[in-house]
């Protein structure tokens, strides 16, 4: 398979969970399910903030973590980009210089950077904050940078954690635009970790429930939608009415 | 109204009396010095070759030790702060050490190092004919082995509590740790850095003990400014105060600037 294949046990602390999962290039895929379900550890492990305790993680065919063959990528080695939850832009960079932090990194020169980092600013309509300074922007606009910052990088794949989580209601509604953009043109697999069902319908292909360290269901967002195989995939439908679901942490 | 202070915590009358004896020991040697200084004499005693001398050996030899200790004293910060290996804790302990261990002794065990029939150094001598005793260089070297510390203790402390949230933002962007270092985590705990350069620089500036053993106490070579205050005391008492005045002038506006650190001032 020639996208994103984890097969195996995360672990983090004295927590772990045995995960099946397989995300299709160009796939967006949502975990979903509870605070303390394994989620964001899935995601860690993808991005290889994380050794898996047992298994195989492929992407596009190659190892990046295969605990049998001993085989660890580090995570400046994969490419695989990360959106946090909280954007994580360096503080004492401006907007474009995060933004070209990672095109550099991957070895252009500072001038093709900078064009390419303010392209990205402008895809994600925020090339007027191009000077500013994170603490500068508000939490939409901060993190409407943080994923130009990721996807300026050209990643082979993509794993956003909770990206929406930390916004208010308004400033959600503009990132989810923006992701929903361009996570459509992404042309890798994508994993999405929420725990928010409406996130997963305006952003995702497919859904893995993920309840006390395993995989509970697993299907496309209206298969799990028609037919929820728990509590708890039945009560995050039941919230996703009319204003998200998520409630503050 | 004024406002009743119900204090628990309040300081009992009978130990005011000793923290104002402590108060006047600490303060008044140094009004002293101020009081005691000749004015009059300074522009011609801060121009006299020897002040001059020992001004301009002490300032560079200082800059030089604390640009060393940057130079070499970061990357063992790093080491130690984010290193894993055996002995670590063993070596951490021996990098602070000089913070605590008399400064002669430090010469002494410089000079059983480097000096002429010294461990190190009588090879310099045997292969090269240079011995680094009794030069500018071996003032440098006693330095840095004083100062350092206080450079290394600072900046491992930072890189210990810096945030390595960014580390992972930085590595999932692709970049190695040398960039991650160099373009996000020394910049973010630069204020700590600049902290442990300036304590660093001054404990360089203040250097007597090592020097004088390493590096001996010749004019216009190896003779800084504490030991032309220390030579002067029996030849002109007059300089040697001027020139204690000018070490607690400039440590004084250490002082003024680290506490903006401290109170986080200087951070941007």
């Amino acid at each position: 398979m020639s996208g994103l294949e984890l097969v195996g046990t995360v672990e983090r602390g004295s927590f772990t969970a045995r995960v099946e999962l397989r995300v299709a290039p160009g796939e967006v895929h949502a975990v979903l399910g509870p605070n303390g379900a394994g989620k964001s550890t899935v995601l860690r492990t993808v991005a290889g903030f994380e050794a898996l305790r047992s298994g195989r993680l492929t992407l596009a065919g190659e190892v990046l973590d295969d605990v049998q063959a001993d085989v660890f990528r580090r995570p400046a080695t994969r490419r695989v980009g990360t959106v946090f939850q909280d954007h994580r832009l360096f503080p004492h960079l401006s907007a474009l210089d995060n933004v070209a932090f990672g095109v550099r990194s991957r070895g252009a020169p500072r001038a093709l950077a900078d064009a390419t980092a303010h392209e990205w600013l402008e895809r994600l309509g925020v090339a007027r904050f191009a000077d500013r300074r994170p603490a500068q922007l508000s939490g939409g606009q901060a993190q409407r940078v943080a994923i130009a910052r990721t996807l300026a990088a050209e990643p082979r794949a993509l794993v956003l954690d909770e990206p929406l989580a930390a916004l208010d209601v308004h400033a959600r509604e503009e990132v989810r635009d923006a992701l929903t953009e361009h996570l459509r043109d992404f042309p890798g697999p994508v994993l999405l970790v929420t725990h928010d069902f409406a996130d997963a319908v305006a952003l995702a292909d497919r859904v893995t429930v993920l309840e006390a360290g395993s995989v509970v269901q697993t299907g496309t967002v209206a298969q799990v939608a028609a037919a929820p195989g728990t509590d708890y995939v039945a009560r995050v439908l039941r919230g996703t009415g009319g204003t998200p679901s998520s409630a503050p942490r | 109204m004024s406002r009743r202070r119900v204090g628990h915590r309040g300081v009992p009358a009978a130990a005011l009396v000793p923290a104002v004896l402590a108060i006047a020991f600490l303060v008044l040697p140094l009004l002293g010095l101020a009081l005691r200084s000749p004015w009059a004499r300074l522009g011609e005693i801060l121009t006299t070759t020897t002040v001059r001398q020992s001004l301009a050996l002490s300032l560079w030899t200082s800059l030089v030790a604390t640009a060393v200790s940057v130079l070499v004293g970061v990357p063992l910060a790093w080491l130690l702060a984010r290193g894993r290996f055996p002995g670590r804790r063993v070596l951490q302990a021996a990098v602070t050490l000089p913070l605590v261990l008399p400064p002669v002794v430090g010469g002494v065990a410089l000079l059983g190092v480097l000096g002429r029939r010294g461990l190190v150094g009588r090879y310099l001598y045997d292969w090269f004919g240079t011995t680094i005793t009794f030069t500018p260089t071996a003032v440098v070297l006693a330095q840095v082995f004083v100062a350092m510390p206080f450079l290394v203790v600072s900046v491992e402390g930072a890189l210990r509590g810096a945030d390595e949230r960014f580390d992972e933002a930085a590595a999932s962007l692709g970049a190695s740790r040398w960039t991650t270092m160099r373009r996000v985590t020394l910049p973010l705990i630069a204020p700590s850095l600049a902290a442990g350069a300036v304590l660093t620089w001054a404990r360089a500036l203040g250097e007597f003990g090592a020097t004088i053993t390493f590096a001996g106490n010749f004019p216009g070579r190896t003779q800084t400014l504490p030991l032309t205050v220390y030579a002067a005391l029996e030849s002109d008492p007059d300089a040697a105060i001027t020139l204690s005045l000018v070490l607690l002038v400039v440590c004084l506006a250490v002082l003024v600037v680290l506490r903006g650190h401290w109170l986080g001032q200087v951070a941007r």
